[in-house]
């Protein structure tokens, strides 16, 4: 029986059709229970990931960052909520940090989840690539089946 | 949302899996259609060996897609559900990707690699290229 969905999310267009798809799913089957999680991950572009340890080294600076990432972290959730919110659906909410893809997994399998339902390719990736490096790791590690939405 | 399901059925486990996936996405919409695709890769014309009759081969290839489909057709029984089954000579990919949107599909349901891709491989190349094909969601079971 399909109850528990993880629904990742990194704010994307694809992530937020995702939300759009699981808070549907809860419609349809009331008894379901919606988890949002957003994973926050150190920048992942070189110059993101330069400026961090740079920063990270000078305790003021290193600060500003952290804010920065916690702030974008609550602005991703809030865009994903917001989708619930409007159709009416309660969700809980989870935060973690680390690899996005691992920690996916991870709570996917601590938390017993039976399905996750996510974009194919979030907001730091190309375009071009059909499926995102995040779904795909996450492919690999799941636990349970996952919906792709593009 | 589950109304109108593809399953693509080559025979493989992760395609056996995602088979068992049916009995709960009925329990979600109980008003659940399902349809068992199975794909052959189109066989080429040209070049056989005079000793090979193409009539033949075909034939070869309809009795395997037919004998897959009737074991789903088995399978799916089994958990109280019934299916239409379709069996086309194609790419595997394209097909599936074709007939989600020609069909009006919801949902296409499939393993994350099938009969002919290798252990390792986390995505098989016709999951990967449903991915880029389909528009509609794509539920993908291990």
């Amino acid at each position: 029986m399909i109850k528990k969905v993880l629904v990742p999310t990194d704010g994307s267009p694809t992530a937020l059709r995702a939300a759009a798809y699981a808070a549907e799913l809860k419609k349809l089957a009331p008894e379901v229970e919606i988890t949002v999680l957003t994973v926050q991950s150190v920048p992942r572009d070189l110059v993101g990931r330069k400026l961090y340890w740079l920063a990270a080294e000078r305790p003021v600076s290193g600060e500003v960052i952290e804010e920065a990432i916690a702030e974008e972290q609550e602005r991703i959730l809030e865009a994903t909520t917001r989708v619930f919110r409007e159709a009416g659906v309660e969700v809980k909410v989870e935060r973690r940090a680390g690899d996005a893809a691992e920690e996916i997994a991870a709570l996917a399998r601590e938390g017993g989840f039976d399905l996750i339902v996510m974009g194919t390719r979030g907001a730091s990736e190309l375009s071009g690539l059909l499926v995102g490096s995040v779904s795909h790791k996450l492919l690999h590690l799941a636990p349970c089946p996952v919906i792709l939405i593009k | 949302m589950f109304a109108k399901v593809l399953l693509a059925a080559d025979g493989s486990e992760p395609s056996l899996r995602a088979a068992a996936m049916l009995p709960q996405l009925k329990e979600l919409n109980p008003d659940l259609q399902v349809t068992v695709l199975t794909v052959y890769p189109q066989l080429p014309n040209a070049g056989l060996s005079p000793l090979l009759n193409y009539g033949q081969l075909v034939e070869a290839a309809e009795e395997y897609m037919a004998e897959i489909a009737a074991r789903y057709r088995e399978l799916l029984a089994g958990w109280g559900l019934t299916a239409e089954t379709r069996q086309v000579f194609g790419d595997p990919g394209e097909v599936i990707a074709r007939e989600a949107e020609r069909g009006g599909y919801d949902l296409i349901l499939m393993g994350t690699r099938g009969l002919t891709n290798l252990e390792g491989l986390v995505l098989g190349s016709v999951a990967h290229k449903v991915l880029h094909l389909a528009r509609v969601p794509v539920m993908l079971v291990k």
